[in-house]
């Protein structure tokens, strides 16, 4: 796999990680120091505490379809970077 | 009642161990090499890796841990969903494909990819070690709490099974088997699960007095200017005097006019108060047993074993007093405007020895099951100060962080032939392991509300509430839940296995070896760790299975996730950089978990000296351990000599 697609790919996923990283931290947050928010009612008798729940389990499903799609297929593997114990030093 | 052994369920978990141990030395052959042992020579189609990641991944503690929480506290059981699920994140974007080109067969090999230091592969090894085994020890203590109800077996034999044929199955075929029997375990935990869930839907909610067994739990509201004794008298129960350590609770004892003996606390509800009925158990100074007045485990005359009743009921519906089959949008919405029985225990110590445990009933709002903050891990949310709000934050970042740097689902990323394999597999996973979750929210409630549950046992919620519905289904369950432990035991034991033999052995210590031997090593290093599982499975009995789980999670999130993540994104980063964040994040995590108030109470059983609250104020110790590491692999990197590529 060529160093450039290497760079795309995990470029992309860096970008995704924080997006997700931001929703996760937002409801944590808010859990922590506005647990009273999640009792509030938002929709057909659900409320934001479940919500928001379901709604990280589905944006974690959706970003990895995503990343899935977007990603540049790489073929196959270059021989392991693993060295054997002769090459081993203190 | 609650846990007569079923023949049923004997029969198929044998069946399913049969099939698991076939299937072992059927693929025994295809692990010959070390390469074969390890990785399963890199041969496993992503598809199978990704429901193998999900049965590696969905242990005791998600199933039965997580079900039993959600059950007896509501939402916050939900939290570990969330949090489990979102570490998937970190490991599909961040940790996936490096992983695959960086190593071979262990974490350690990724991590000294580009060093080739000895220092490395002892530290990752060390690492990967001690997190193996605080993860294998809830599993273990899991096997036991699964085997004394269903099959009639002590603790220590239902570990001593697990551990034996979890050791038949890691030394006969290595990853092959292990990913084929996470395969089918994954497989089979997701669909019966859903098979749950439809049918808990369709049950739908009812009100209720008692669980399944008939019984019907009596409240009685104690009428305005009358006193819980008058009231009681009037209803003509003999009322026994509260004398000693009774003495100033809100427990009533009082005597039948069959003479059966019962309990009642007064519980105050809206703006009455009401009596309601407790199930109590005492162990006498002889170390007998009585439930509820009579001799545990004695016939009675309706030829049942006398024990606690199953609880777990719906009290108040907001339309009537049955809602037939229900949509799954419905069934939350539902339960959040009715009122829920929900059981808490105390602890009563008599001064001719008795103990007495008093489960007693909780009523409560639908909006509070649904809600954060009601179970004593996360209760600190809901109080006034830093330090509970922030143990909170530390334990869902250890979560988050911990799932990209347990070993076992590490070394999985070396059974699939590419990086692009190791995306499509992680991404599979997420699908199955993020479907199972929002499953455990619905089979938790499900349990809640069954009238199945056990008021001592929150880890068998999920199988009683299968036994609510039909035996066969509860048989199925039970041996899933079985094979749960099994698989995840094994993917803990060959991760071990790695470290040892390749790792410590072979790359640290220089031993000479052939492929060959350095399979065999690892199957006697398999068999090794394995004893140790079983003896620490016995050891720790009595502990939280969870709790336990989330050592292992802050231990592997603060001393591996660190060193792998800068290794991949800070080119300043050295070995001795490495080494020493391993470590640090390493006995930080574990010796912050070991001096918190959480591991004094729970596992020493003393008070903890004022002066440790001051240097560790919260139990969770990943908002700390973390960043630590982190740092110290920046100052000890900057401080030593870069890495030159050659």
């Amino acid at each position: 796999m060529s160093g450039s697609k290497i760079q795309r790919n995990s470029l992309m996923g860096i970008r995704l990680f924080i997006f997700y990283a931001v929703f996760y931290l937002a409801f944590v947050l808010v859990n922590a120091f506005a647990t009273e928010a999640g009792e509030w009612q938002v929709v057909g008798g659900l409320n934001l505490a479940v919500l928001w729940g379901f709604a990280l389990i589905a944006l974690a499903f959706l970003l990895a379809m995503i990343y899935g799609l977007f990603c540049t297929d790489e073929g196959p593997a270059p021989e392991s970077q693993v060295v054997s114990k002769s090459e081993i030093k203190n | 009642m609650i846990h007569e052994p079923s023949m049923m369920a004997v029969i198929i978990f044998l069946i399913f161990v049969g099939i698991t141990l076939g299937l072992s030395f059927y693929l025994g052959g295809k692990a010959q090499s070390s390469s074969g042992y390890f990785a399963a020579h890199g041969q496993i189609p992503w598809f199978v890796n990704g429901i193998a990641f999900a049965g590696d991944y969905l242990s005791a503690a998600s199933f039965l841990g997580i079900c039993g929480m959600i059950a007896f506290y509501g939402y916050d059981g939900f939290l570990y969903s969330i949090g489990y699920l979102a570490g998937w994140v970190v490991a599909l974007f961040v940790i996936a494909e490096p992983m695959k080109r960086l190593g071979k067969f262990t974490f350690a090999d990724a991590l000294n990819s580009k060093f080739q230091s000895r220092g490395i592969q002892l530290a990752a090894g060390v690492s990967t070690l001690a997190v193996s085994v605080f993860y294998l020890i809830p599993q273990m203590v899991g096997a036991g709490v699964l085997v004394q109800p269903l099959l009639g077996f002590s603790h220590w034999h239902g570990v001593v099974i697990v551990g034996a044929v979890v050791i038949l199955i890691v030394v006969t075929a290595g990853m092959v088997s292990t990913t084929w029997v996470q395969f089918l375990k994954g497989s089979l935990l997701v669909a019966f699960s859903l098979v749950l869930t439809v049918l808990i839907l369709q049950r739908g909610f009812e009100v209720r007095t008692g669980g399944v067994d008939g019984y019907s739990f009596t409240n009685h509201v104690i009428a305005e200017g009358k006193t819980a004794e008058q009231q009681l008298s009037e209803l003509g129960y003999i009322v026994q005097e509260s004398t000693g350590n009774w003495a100033g609770k809100p427990y009533w004892q009082v005597l039948t006019a069959e003479r059966k003996r019962r309990l009642y606390r007064e519980t105050s509800t809206g703006d009455s108060k009401q009596l309601m009925e407790c199930q109590i158990v005492q162990v006498l100074g002889d170390g007998s047993k009585l439930i509820n007045g009579e001799q545990a485990g004695k016939v009675q005359d309706d030829g049942r074993k006398v024990d606690l009743h199953p609880v777990g009921f719906i009290s108040k519906l907001p339309n009537g007093q049955k809602t037939g089959a229900v949509g799954p949008i419905a069934f939350l919405a539902t339960l959040n405007d009715a009122e829920v029985i929900l059981w808490g225990s105390e602890t009563v110590a008599e001064e001719d020895g008795t103990k007495t445990t008093v489960y007693y009933p909780k009523p409560t709002p639908g909006t509070h099951v649904l809600r954060p903050g009601e179970n004593p891990i996360f209760s600190g949310i809901r109080q006034e100060g830093f330090w509970p709000k922030l143990n909170f934050l530390s334990l869902m970042l250890a979560l988050f962080c911990g799932t990209a740097s347990l070993p076992h689902i590490l070394i999985r990323y070396y059974t699939v032939k590419d990086a692009s394999a190791a995306r499509k597999s992680t991404i599979v996973g997420i699908a199955a392991i993020g479907f199972f979750y929002v499953l455990t929210l619905y089979m938790g409630l499900g349990a809640m509300t069954s009238g199945a549950l056990d008021v001592t046992n929150s880890n068998m919620a999920a199988p009683l509430l299968a036994r609510s519905m039909n035996e066969w289904l509860f048989a199925m369950i039970s041996a899933i839940a079985f094979t749960t432990v099994l698989g995840t035991v094994s993917g803990l034991i060959l991760a071990s296995a790695g470290a040892v033999s390749h790792d410590i052995l072979k790359n640290y210590v220089g031993l000479e070896m052939t492929d060959h031997e350095q399979v065999r090593v690892a199957k006697l290093a398999s068999v090794a760790v394995g004893v140790v599982a079983i003896v620490l499975g016995i050891l720790f009995e009595k502990m939280n299975v969870n709790y336990l789980v989330g050592w292992a999670f802050s231990v592997a999130a603060s001393a591996n996730l660190p060193s792998l993540v800068m290794l991949l994104f800070w080119k300043r980063t050295t070995k001795q950089g490495i080494i020493a964040a391993v470590i640090v994040g390493m006995l930080s995590s574990l010796g912050w978990i070991l001096l918190s108030a959480d591991t004094f109470a729970q596992v020493y059983g003393t008070s903890r000296p004022e002066w440790l609250a001051a240097v560790i104020p919260f139990s969770q110790p990943g908002i700390v351990t973390i960043p630590l590491s982190f740092m110290t692999l920046v100052v000890v990197s900057l401080a030593t000599p870069a890495h030159r590529d050659t």
